[in-house]
Formats: C-alpha cells, structure tokens, sequence
C-alpha cells in the first residue's frame, strides 16, 4: 500500500507541473501587467521595471527561468510588495492560515462527527429534525453573514472575544468556528446519511441477530462503514480551510494567506499568483492523499483496490 | 413440550396509512432435534416469520407482531432486550440468504465469528481457538489462516460457510436458515447442504429451513409446513406432503418442480384465480 502512495505522489507530480503550466502563461495573457497602477507609469520606468523582473524576455525563456527557479525551491520577488519575495509572503502568512484551518478543522470534526452520529440516532424524533436543520442552515449561511453575527453575539454583547485582530490566542475562536461551520454542516449530513444508508445493510441483521446491544452495533459496525463518505470529503475540505479564506481573514482581519488569492490576480502579481496555486494544488493533493489513506484504513477492500 | 411453540402469529407492517397483513394468526412448532421446512413462494410470509422469532423486524409502528413465541419455556414475544439479546444468537442462531451482504465487509471474519463467542461466553478463554475450530468444522481449509481474512476475499460459497460458523459458535439450540442456499451456485448449494446436514446429524440442534426450494427440504427435513399469502396451508411428514399433497396450492406447488422423465411436458406454472 506504501508503494501505491508513492506511485500516486509520482503520478500527481505531471498533473501539477500541468495546473502552473496553465496558470503561468493563462496569467499573461490577461490584459494588463504588475505595474499598471492608477498613476501612469512613464515608457522607460515600465521599461526598465520589466528588464529589471525579466518581464522583457521571450514567454517560453520567462517560463524556463520560472521553473528554473522552482527546481531551487525559488518562487521571485513579489511584484506588488516590493522587496517581499513569495517566498517570505507565503512562509508568513500560510503559517497563520494553516493555523486557523487546522483549528477549523478539528471544529469541523468534533462538530460535524457528533452532530451527524446524534441525527442519525434521532433521526425519528423532533431532535434529529432540529440537527438536520441547523446543519442545512449551515451550509447555506454564508460566512459573511455567520462571522458578523458571531461578532455582535460574543465580541461586543458578551464582550467574551475581540471583535477582531490577531495577537490574543482567543483570537482564534471566533473566526475558526465561522471557517469551519459549513464543513461541520457537511460532514454532519454526510455521516447521518451514511448511518442511515448503512444501518439497512444486512450486516446489520447479522449483528442483532448474533446478540449485539444496539450501542455496538451502531459504534462497531455501522459507524465504521458510515464515515467513509465524510472521510472521502475531508481531503478537499481540509485543503480549502488550511490555505485560508479570502472572507473569513478579511472579517477578523487575520493576516493570513486567503486576501492574496483575490489581490495577487487582481494585481497582475504573476509570482504571488503562481505561489498562491502552487500552494493550493500541492494542499489538494496532499490531502487527497491523506484522506485515501485513512480510507484504506478504515476499509480493507479498499486497500486492496490500492495495492493491486 | 416442543422447543419451539408459536401461536397465533400475526405479523403487520404498515406505512403511510396502509397496512399488510403479512402472517395471518399461523401455529407451527419445532421439537427438539427436528428439522422442519417452511415452503412457500416469495411474499408468503416464511421470511418474517423465521425474522419474528427473535424479534429482528422493525421495530412498532413500522411493523406489528402479535402471538405467542414460546421458546424454551419463555415467550420471546414478551421478553426485555438485555433477556431478548441472551436468546439471540445462543439459542436461536440465524444463516440468511445473502452471505455477501450478511457480513460486515470492514471486519475479518474471525472478528466476527469471535464476537459473538465473546458475547455469549465471556468466561471462554481461547476465544480464537474455538473461532479456528468452528471454522475447521464447516470445511473451511486452512481455518487458521482465514480467521483474518476479509469478507470479500471468500467466495460466497466460503461467505456462507463462515455464517453457518458463526451461527454454530454459540451452540444454539435452533438453527433458522433463510434461503440458505438461493444466492450460491448449484454446485456449492449441494455442498451446502450437505454442510449443514452434517453438523445436524453431529450436534443434534433443531433447525427450521426456509425455502422455496422443494429439492433441498427432502434431504434435510422430516416436516414441513406451507404458506400460502401468510396462512399455513398445511403442514405434515416431508414425503406425505410431496406424495399426496392435500391442498391445491401444495399441489399445484409440488407440479412446479421439475422431475426426470418430464421431458417433452411443460412445467406448469400456478394458477392463482383457481385457488381463490
């Protein structure tokens, strides 16, 4: 099974040099440049800005020295935050956004595991209804929307968190539960579903049949079989949550990774672009992988779909 | 007094406003070390009737059941659960239609055969031991090994022999096969069979077979009863019934089954607007 994951770590690799490839020559051939600002910049300033960057040079040379440096694990200077290189930006504000998003997925987690199990369990009484509304409302309330309330309920009526910021270490609560309540909503549905759907199997005769208590069956047999459509998701999801997100960092004013996704493609920032996917596609991967390799776990015949 | 005394059985099920009577008020029993066969075609009520037995349909209001189920000298009908559970499995122990679906496909077979030993004989020691000796005993190669084996890793044949192991594990004294034998191949439906012969003719257990199959019911069975549309129809000695049936839907149920020498003549197929 190691062999298998190797093979599909090699195998992702052409599928990302595919995505920067796309993206690096997509990029430029949107209309405008880094330096196109409000005020005008004279001929010979822009002139000499793109010598200076190499923006002068051939696309397929540009390319070339783009994956050059890649190979030396150099992604260039910034073009928007002069004498920031990506580098720098990315090792700085990903560390606060991998910090939010593994905070909001241990929410999501917790939240969207025992929401999912307790509907299931009362899935025929008013309970299960009230958690299968609120995990419907969870997915359709925008974060725009959820983080704000948050904020007027514990920042300024409760006065228990700031309202915004990043320097207490409670600053982290408000905005991880507004990152992470519509994961939480999904794994919820998605493992009341799977309790659902697996508790007709037939297996489940079997294990009533051979004696089992009902709270066995339910934490044996069937949850272990019921996660696995949640645990599929986790891998997109955690990858969506841990390179940050564009609102969520915007509401708390987080410093975080997730403005840079908007204000690098809006900026014509080709080397913060570039970062920002590269990022981005190689968390997607990752954890697409870590998700499939807890579903081996969980499920044998899965594995063995993977080492053969 | 027989092992098994059920009277006046009634099964319900009912869902959104209609209900269908599936069991219609039967009696029937099993004796120690019988061997009796319900027959009838799909719907005539057999399934839920074996399912009853232990109270492993849905739960009211989805499905009713009322009547008596004396087993043993107890009403499993009125039994508490934690009573119910005792039952299940150790005295009452089921092999269903499906082996592929019966097992649960993310645990080794060996779990769940010892699972069930665990349950029911929490003193036992060599849980794995006996798990490996009840899968020897079903004719399974190699036992040791396939104790960790998955589910899918067997063939259904190999499936249903692990389920009869683990309705055997526990020693219980009636043994209710469901169309035991439906989902396997020909040839591994005689295997089967004989498997299941065997172990009677060595543990002495009761069993009540359920089957729409009138070939394996003389090979296994000293009685048998028939449903029709959740009636017993009738019921007696396995070689009277197939030589003189006395009811027409018996009759015309014996006429299906295709014998030697039949060449040339069509089967016929049941003709419902005569039996009314």
């Amino acid at each position: 099974m190691i062999r298998y994951f190797l093979k599909r770590l090699a195998e992702a690799l052409p599928v990302f040099l595919a995505i920067i490839t796309a993206v690096f020559f997509m990029v430029r051939f949107v209309p405008g440049g880094p330096f196109d600002g409000e005020r005008p910049v004279s001929p010979e300033t822009l002139a000499a800005l793109d010598k200076y960057y190499g923006l002068d040079k051939p696309l397929a040379e540009q390319y070339f020295v783009f994956l050059k440096n890649l190979a030396r694990g150099e992604l260039g200077p910034s073009y928007k935050y002069g004498g920031w290189s990506v580098n720098e930006i990315l090792a700085e504000k990903a560390a606060v956004s991998l910090k939010l998003g593994a905070c909001a997925l241990l929410v999501a987690l917790a939240l969207g595991l025992l929401s999912g199990f307790a509907a299931a369990a009362f899935s025929k009484s008013k309970i299960g209804a009230a958690i299968s509304g609120f995990s419907l409302l969870g997915i359709c309330l925008p974060s725009f929307v959820l983080g704000p309330i948050l904020i007027l309920a514990f920042a300024l009526r409760l006065d228990l968190f700031n309202a915004m910021g990043w320097n207490a270490p409670s600053d982290i609560v408000l905005p991880s539960i507004t990152l992470a309540l519509f994961y939480a909503a999904w794994i919820a549905r998605l493992v009341r579903n799977g309790v659902l759907d697996e508790s007709e199997r037939g297996y489940v005769r079997t294990a009533y049949a051979k004696g089992l208590s009902p709270l066995r069956v339910y934490s044996v047999h069937i949850s272990r079989n019921a996660i696995q459509p949640a645990v599929s998701y986790l891998g997109p999801a955690a990858a969506a949550m841990m390179t940050g997100s564009f609102v969520v960092e915007t509401i708390f004013q987080i410093p975080g990774l997730g403005r840079f996704f908007i204000s690098s493609a809006l900026d014509n920032d080709y080397t913060m672009i570039m970062g920002c996917v590269m990022l981005y596609s190689a968390f997607i991967i990752i954890f697409n992988l870590i998700s499939d390799f807890l579903l081996a776990l969980i499920n044998p015949r899965i594995a063995k779909e993977m080492s053969k | 007094m027989n092992l098994l005394e059920v009277k006046n059985l009634e099964i319900e099920f009912s869902s959104r406003g209609t209900t269908t009577r599936a069991v219609k008020g039967i009696d029937f029993s099993v004796g120690e070390n019988e061997s009796v066969a319900v027959v009838g075609e799909s719907g005539s009520g057999k399934t839920v009737t074996a399912m009853s037995l232990t109270r492993l349909l849905p739960p009211p209001p989805l499905c009713n059941v009322r009547g008596e189920i004396n087993f043993g000298g107890k009403n499993v009908a009125t039994l508490p659960p934690d009573e119910l559970r005792k039952v299940r499995g150790r005295q009452i122990a089921y092999i269903f239609q499906e082996p592929s679906t019966s097992l649960n496909p993310v645990f080794t077979v060996g779990f769940q055969i010892a699972e069930a030993v665990k349950l029911h004989f929490p003193e036992e020691k060599n849980v794995r031991e006996r798990v490996v000796e009840s899968l020897a005993e079903v004719g399974i190669r190699e036992p040791d090994k396939r104790y960790d084996a998955y589910p899918h890793e067997l063939s259904g044949g190999m499936q249903q022999r692990v389920m009869i192991a683990m309705a055997l594990a526990c020693k219980p004294r009636l043994l209710v096969a469901d169309e035991p034998t439906t989902a396997l191949d020909v040839t591994i439906q005689k295997q089967i069979i004989d498997l299941l012969k065997s172990v009677r003719e060595k543990r002495k257990n009761s069993l009540l077979l359920i089957t729409h199959n009138f070939g394996i019911i003389s090979e296994l069975c000293e009685r048998v009863i028939v449903m029709f549309r959740g009636n017993i129809v009738e019921q007696g000695k396995c070689a009277d019934v197939l030589h003189n049936p006395q009811h027409p839907y018996t009759r015309a149920l014996v006429n299906c089954i295709p014998r030697l020498g039949m060449r040339g003549r069509k089967l016929e197929p049941i003709d419902y607007d005569k039996l009314g």
